[in-house]
């Protein structure tokens, strides 16, 4: 039996720890960095995850993936994947089920597929560090993650070659670091921005129970469109200077892009930086351009206001569910690699009107968290002081009624794992099926919410009213959603097909799955310490 | 024993029990608790009972059962953490335990006193008729009766109690009857 780890499967970056001997131990690569860039580039005959394939962006983009996270779950007709379409050198197409793939070198890649390349690479890196195999581990998705989005992590983990023991919300996990430190009676916030996602969770710790109260937050949220937003006002004012449009010019706009998450970085620290571009651009007749600005803090602080205000307003709405102002909250804890910028955590301190604590790392807490979680679930040792995590679910899970109006089953911030039923009766006589078309999202009406899968029941034929059948509705400890059908009346299971679910199916699944000749040939300096 | 033991062998039995444990014996709660405390007992349960409790080298089926039985924690808690949902609750269960109590009173009285046995108008009717031919000894009038008193009761206890004596009755007419038929087919032939 191999290790059970905790992996934070990040947009930008992950991060994998482990417990052992009672010890949380934060796995770095042989260059002593604790977190890794989730970036995979595709060679004519290798594949290569992280810091090397981060290097490669800039000289061969069409080949290199990264942010697949915001990809993964989501129909190809989402505002979002058209939007990385138009960004990205890399293909995106619409899959036969409707769901968003990458296309590399002529090759179709779903973005389950991205994902467990990065796992997988962590996993490498936790076994070279901790000369041990890893073949189990708790995966940390966004709070906000919808069901969709939970499955396809599962199944990223599976082609991986990992048992997934537990999708585990980011902040949650950050909780549980924290308070595993910190064990008192409190009510914690955790503020986690990260790379792509942002999530506000409300806990009530109390010693080793942990008590998700609200949770909320917005998955197209992070430092991605910081970078982006920036981007976008480094083009404008280049545009200006050389009198050109750019909007279709790719290579331009990646090194746009580049520089904001460089100027980022330098603003973290200092108050002004200097952006060099040189040659960035050449025009029809061979002549060079160059980019040069100086950017201030003020004026970034200027550009990005608005997605920083977005996510106080998202913290004000889940103070409000949890029934709650800022005087009752004994501590505030960032997390996630946005919050290290001054304007974010001062946002932060302004809005909760303390200190946030600096007791937790914001890049390995939620792996740490993730770790203890994986170490309670597998381990019959008492090394470690056993906890209780009581999450909640994100979403409401509805289904449609008559004129296109939701009909909430489980509202939002229900604890998981959770069920609950409804009846169903035939409308018209001889009918044969049923169908029930299930939602995830807090809007009043159907179009306004997430369709989650559609659901088509036979049923024997007879006059109208006289089939009942009873469908339940789990949400698992994943948070991930599971429909049941029982005829009321004959009390056996009734038939149930499930149809625009999306994603891989299991079979794709299945042959996706890495074997581990795969592994030693796409990297082979990983493999050493085995 | 073993604290991992006992959150398992209470997982199986509580599973086993689920049908018959109200929302607040699930909590380890006192019908007429506070308020305040129904949050106290949710947390003590989930410490002990939680899924995650026993999941560690936990069979498959084991682990359906713990989360079967803190579905009904979550259950339990969702509605008595709301007052009013709370309210609805006790009403309806005292309605229940009303309706039982009811129930053996009258199964009671009806066995001293068959006339008081029914309790809809019609099923009363109906039933009057029925014993009004057993005085008479038409036990094929009576179970007739009995049978139409049936429909607007189905579950009657007394109602089938006396369906039973009417066929008893009948079946004992029908012997009488029946030798006497012999001897009649007899002196025909």
């Amino acid at each position: 039996m191999g290790l059970a780890v905790g992996i934070d499967l990040g947009t930008s970056n992950s991060c994998i720890a482990c417990v052992r001997d009672g010890q949380v131990i934060v796995c770095l690569d042989s260059e002593g960095r604790n977190t890794q860039p989730s970036v995979v580039a595709f060679g004519s005959r290798s594949v290569v995850v992280g810091s090397r394939a981060k290097k490669q962006l800039l000289h061969s983009p069409e080949g290199t993936v990264m942010s697949a996270k915001r990809l993964i779950g989501r129909r190809f007709e989402d505002a979002e994947v058209q939007r990385m379409k138009s960004r990205s050198a890399f293909g995106v197409y619409r899959g036969d089920e409707g769901d968003a793939r990458f296309r590399v070198h002529g090759k179709g890649y779903a973005p389950e597929e991205i994902s467990a390349h990065v796992l997988a690479h962590m996993k490498r890196i936790a076994e070279a560090q901790l000369g041990e195999v890893v073949d189990k581990a708790v995966i940390t998705v966004p709070a906000y993650f919808n069901d969709a989005q939970r499955q396809a992590t599962r199944d990223a983990a599976q082609i991986a070659g990992l048992e997934c023991l537990r999708v585990l919300n980011e902040p949650t996990a950050a909780a549980l670091a924290y308070g595993y430190n910190n064990a008192q009676k409190k009510r914690i916030v955790v503020f986690d921005l990260g790379g792509g996602t942002f999530d506000v969770s409300i806990l009530r710790v109390d010693g080793d129970l942990y008590e998700v109260i609200a949770t909320a937050g917005d998955t197209l949220l992070g430092g991605d469109d910081f970078d982006h937003l920036a981007a976008d006002e480094l083009l404008r004012i280049f545009e200006a200077q050389v009198k050109q449009n750019f909007t279709e010019n790719r290579t331009v706009r990646m090194r746009m892009r580049e520089a904001a998450e460089m100027a980022k970085i330098a603003l973290s620290k200092s108050e002004e930086v200097m952006i060099d571009l040189p040659g960035v651009w050449r025009n029809a007749q061979g002549q060079d351009y160059s980019f040069s600005y100086q950017l201030d803090r003020h004026t970034y602080a200027r550009w990005v206001l608005p997605l920083v205000q977005r996510t106080l307003g998202i913290c004000e709405e889940t103070l409000k569910t949890a029934k709650m102002n800022t005087r009752h909250i004994d501590a505030v804890l960032l997390v996630g690699g946005m919050t290290r910028y001054p304007l974010v955590r001062e946002a932060a301190q302004h809005l909760f009107g303390r200190m946030p604590d600096t007791s937790v790392n914001p890049d390995e807490a939620v792996a740490v968290g993730a770790a203890i979680q994986a170490h309670m679930l597998t381990s019959m040792d008492d090394s470690m002081p056993a906890s209780v995590l009581l999450d909640v679910t994100s979403h409401s899970l509805s289904i449609r009624t008559m004129g296109g109006h939701c009909d909430v089953l489980i509202p939002a911030n229900t604890p998981i794992p959770t069920e609950a039923s409804k009846v169903f009766n035939t409308a018209v006589d001889q009918q044969t099926e049923v169908r029930i078309a299930v939602f995830q999202g807090e809007g009043r009406t159907a179009d306004m919410n997430e369709l989650l899968g559609q659901f088509v029941l036979a049923v024997p034929p007879m006059a109208r009213g006289q089939v009942r059948v009873r469908v339940t509705f789990t949400i698992d400890s994943d948070g991930i959603v599971q429909v049941r059908a029982v005829d009321d009346k004959l009390g056996k299971e009734a038939a149930i097909r499930i149809e625009a679910r999306g994603g891989m199916t299991p079979e794709e699944v299945r042959k996706a799955q890495f074997t581990s000749g795969d592994v030693v040939q796409n990297n082979p300096e990983q493999t050493r310490g085995r | 024993m073993d604290a991992r033991l006992r959150t398992r062998f209470e997982v199986e039995v509580i599973s086993e029990l689920l049908g018959e444990l109200s929302h607040y014996q699930l909590l380890g709660l006192k019908s007429e608790c506070a308020q305040d405390e129904i949050d106290v007992g949710f947390r003590n349960e989930s410490r002990r009972l939680h899924p995650d409790r026993v999941a560690a080298g936990a069979t498959p089926e084991l682990k359906g059962k713990a989360n079967d039985v803190f579905k009904s924690i979550n259950e339990a808690y969702r509605v008595l953490r709301d007052p009013d949902l709370r309210r609805l609750y006790d009403q309806t269960r005292a309605a229940e335990r009303g309706g039982e109590e009811d129930e053996s009173r009258r199964s009671a009285e009806s066995v001293r006193d068959p006339s008081k046995a029914a309790r809809t108008p019609k099923g009363e009717k109906y039933w009057k008729m029925a014993l009004q031919c057993w005085e008479a000894k038409d036990y094929t009038g009576c179970k007739m009766q009995i049978q139409f008193a049936l429909t607007f009761e189905p579950n009657n206890e007394t109602f089938k109690e006396w369906q039973v004596k009417a066929q008893a009755g009948l079946d004992a007419k029908k012997k009488d009857t029946g030798g006497a038929g012999n001897s009649y087919r007899i002196r025909l032939g």
